[in-house]
């Protein structure tokens, strides 16, 4: 039955609606702003708090500033059905790409390792890329003497599960999504258009659960069709890449340099109003600075134990 | 002995089950014929006669284990067709169709012997005069029917036709038929549908009414007249429900199926049917409420992974972010624990893992005589 599913899905459902608007929660203790100053596409480093303003609904806040220093990786791959054995050569642009994003990691580095088909799995926590790459290839070796079970994709649960790893993380969280086609047994939101107005909803409570966790999703996914969770990316400012792709290794790496050469301002709101509505956020650079930010425009301020 | 889905439904459940034997089976010569592993299942170590028939190349069951012609005994072949059924699951091929590819682009079906056997035999027993269906045959023919009606879902057209007409009094068939009304979206799951289609009242019925909540609400209603404690028809009729927007009948459905699962040691209907509630309180934005039905979830089913997902992405919501993401994180290690894959995996599809190791097991019993 799956089979068929997968064949409606592939061809009958259209590419995601353009994303709702950026928003995020602040955390409990205050709000975070994960951001990149560029000019002329290149990081911009060794700017401090004093070159900043941020306004919180157009009231100055007091910032704090730290670079990012370190990158944490979550890498979650797709070992579902569609991947894993209706065309495994999927699987091999997957595992390289994984690969790819290993041999990126500095020296200190860790890398978390989830894999999902009808649910996920983790593999490994808090490892070195020696240990992810070798947790890799058995996987891969495995998959190909038909040991591994693979079932649906249920990608939407797959990458909230992997994110959760990333947030207690003190460097900036990152999650490689190395996915095949779209989901179809999400429990968070489905991509069948049963109850579409339902399925908006889910969805864009789903994105602002991603954006309130500050991690940024970078997406390898096999084209062929249309594929939904590119969107990941799109809301988290990560990239997405064909897995196909000859640049994989280099637009990853290029990317995840341009994490690094990053900052956190954290703040916490003074004199608005914390009530669960959207805030805007404007971050600039004072007078005299040039570059160009990337970050959010808004969050949601929510007081602990409140409601969304 | 561990059973995997997986050739048809395109999801897996690996359930471990104990069969009464602690020891790994020891596999009996390769040199062994059918005869030979056929008499030790039935009468001496069916683990290690499973595991020796699970070994045989697909060429040689095809040779020399398909025939039913020699078997008059009705319990005889109700053996062989559980047989089958167990190699077949032991080697996961059952039924496989060689390349997984030869469903999407059309070629035509070739299912693997194991399936055609189980199947070859139990029509044969369907079509046996009703004075013999004494004795627990019915039992074993109902307890067949539903584990393995809907891992077979995609080749079973001429299963329920025959019998149904021994079964209409059987709330487990009744919700079996309903599901697939439920889960079946389309015309492309024709062959899910094709069995309503053949059986009495439904002759008639189209696809577009028969893949609805609203038909599939009355199977599950025939199932509860049956049997009013029958937990898995109540859940799926609160489901049908909520998929109408009937959200106080769709309670009241749920609940029912929560309290009896949850008396009955139904640990999959429990959890779904709590689940189901903590989905319809949030979707209405009673938070208090989901909260606790997603926690009493993951009482029902520890293993549970969607569940935990479900509250935490709740907590994180309404800004007890720690708990939150705690209760997702912990969703990843909890499915390892008890089982690979989330029921609600399987319900989605209208599959019926409930229980399935158990259900074999009982149906190794009813056979060993």
């Amino acid at each position: 039955m799956m089979r068929y599913f997968l064949v409606a899905t592939l061809f009958a459902l259209p590419l995601a609606a353009t994303q709702d608007r950026q928003t995020f929660r602040s955390r409990n203790d205050g709000v975070r702003l994960d951001l990149i100053v560029t000019e002329g596409g290149r990081p911009i480093q060794g700017l401090t708090s004093e070159d900043f303003e941020v306004l919180d609904n157009s009231v100055p806040q007091t910032i704090e500033l730290q670079p990012t220093r370190r990158l944490g990786f979550t890498l979650a791959l797709d070992v579902s059905y569609s991947v894993c054995v209706q065309d495994p050569e999927r699987l091999k642009y997957l595992i390289a790409a994984g690969q790819a994003a290993i041999a990126s990691m500095l020296p200190g580095e860790r890398a978390s390792l989830v894999t999902f088909s009808d649910g996920a799995r983790l593999r490994l926590e808090n490892e070195t890329a020696r240990s992810v790459n070798a947790a890799l290839a058995t996987i891969s070796e495995s998959i190909v003497k038909r040991r591994v079970d693979s079932g649906g994709t249920a990608v939407w649960d797959a990458l909230l599960a992997s994110v959760s790893l990333a947030v207690t993380s003190a460097d900036r969280p990152v999650v490689v999504l190395l996915t095949g086609l779209a989901d179809n047994q999400s429990w968070l939101f489905s991509e069948e258009p049963i109850d579409a107005e339902w399925n908006r909803r889910a969805k864009a409570t789903y994105f602002e659960t991603l954006r309130d966790a500050g991690a940024v999703v970078d997406v390898v996914w096999v084209s062929g069709g249309p594929h939904n969770p590119v969107d990941a990316a799109k809301a988290t400012d990560g990239v997405a890449i064909p897995a196909e792709s000859s640049n994989v290794a280099r637009d990853l790496a290029a990317h995840f340099a341009k994490l690094r050469g990053g900052y956190v301002i954290t703040y916490v709101p003074t004199g608005v109003p914390c009530d669960g509505n959207p805030h805007r956020v404007d971050v600039r650079l004072k007078p005299g600075k040039k570059g160009k930010i990337e970050t959010r425009d808004q969050y949601v301020c929510t007081k602990r134990g409140g409601t969304p | 002995m561990r059973y995997r889905f997986i050739p048809l439904l395109g999801v897996t459940l690996t359930i471990a089950a104990s069969m009464g034997s602690a020891a790994p089976p020891t596999a009996a010569p390769q040199s062994s014929t059918f005869s030979e592993l056929f008499e030790q299942y039935r009468h001496g170590d069916a683990d290690g006669a499973v595991h020796a028939f699970a070994a045989w190349p697909a060429a040689r069951v095809e040779r020399e284990a398909t025939s039913v012609d020699a078997l008059t005994d009705l319990w005889q072949l109700a053996a062989f067709a559980l047989f089958h059924a167990e190699a077949g699951l032991e080697n996961d091929t059952l039924g496989d169709y060689g390349a997984g590819q030869r469903v999407l682009d059309g070629s035509p079906r070739r299912i693997e012997p194991h399936s055609r056997s189980l199947w070859a035999a139990t029509e044969r027993i369907s079509a046996s005069p009703t004075a013999t269906w004494q004795n627990g045959l019915r039992k074993f023919c109902e307890k067949l029917y539903v584990s393995f009606s809907r891992y077979n879902l995609l080749y079973i057209e001429r299963f329920p036709e025959r019998l149904w007409g021994r079964m209409s009094d059987s709330p487990a068939v009744a919700t079996v038929l309903g599901s697939w009304s439920a889960h079946n979206m389309g015309p492309e799951f024709d062959n899910g549908l094709w069995g309503l289609r053949a059986i009495g009242p439904t002759q008639r019925t189209s696809h577009g009414v028969m893949g609805t909540p609203q038909y599939a609400s009355q199977w599950f209603g025939r199932a509860i007249a049956l049997d009013e404690r029958f937990a898995e028809a109540h859940l799926r009729l609160g489901h049908a429900m909520y998929m109408m927007d009937n959200f106080d009948a769709a309670r009241r459905e749920l609940q029912k199926a929560l309290n009896y699962g949850h008396e009955q040691g139904d640990a999959f209907t429990a959890y779904l049917a709590a689940l189901f509630l903590g989905r319809i309180s949030e979707d209405r934005r009673e938070f208090e409420p989901a909260l606790d039905a997603y926690r009493q979830a993951t009482r029902e089913y520890p293993g549970a992974q969607v569940a935990r997902v479900a509250l935490g992405r709740l907590l994180v919501r309404q800004g007890q972010r720690d708990e939150g993401w705690a209760a997702v994180r912990d969703g990843l290690t909890a499915v390892d624990r008890q089982s690979d894959s989330d029921p609600w995996y399987h319900f989605v599809y209208g599959a019926l893992p409930w229980q399935f190791a158990t259900r074999v097991a009982e149906l190794r019993q009813l056979i060993r005589r």
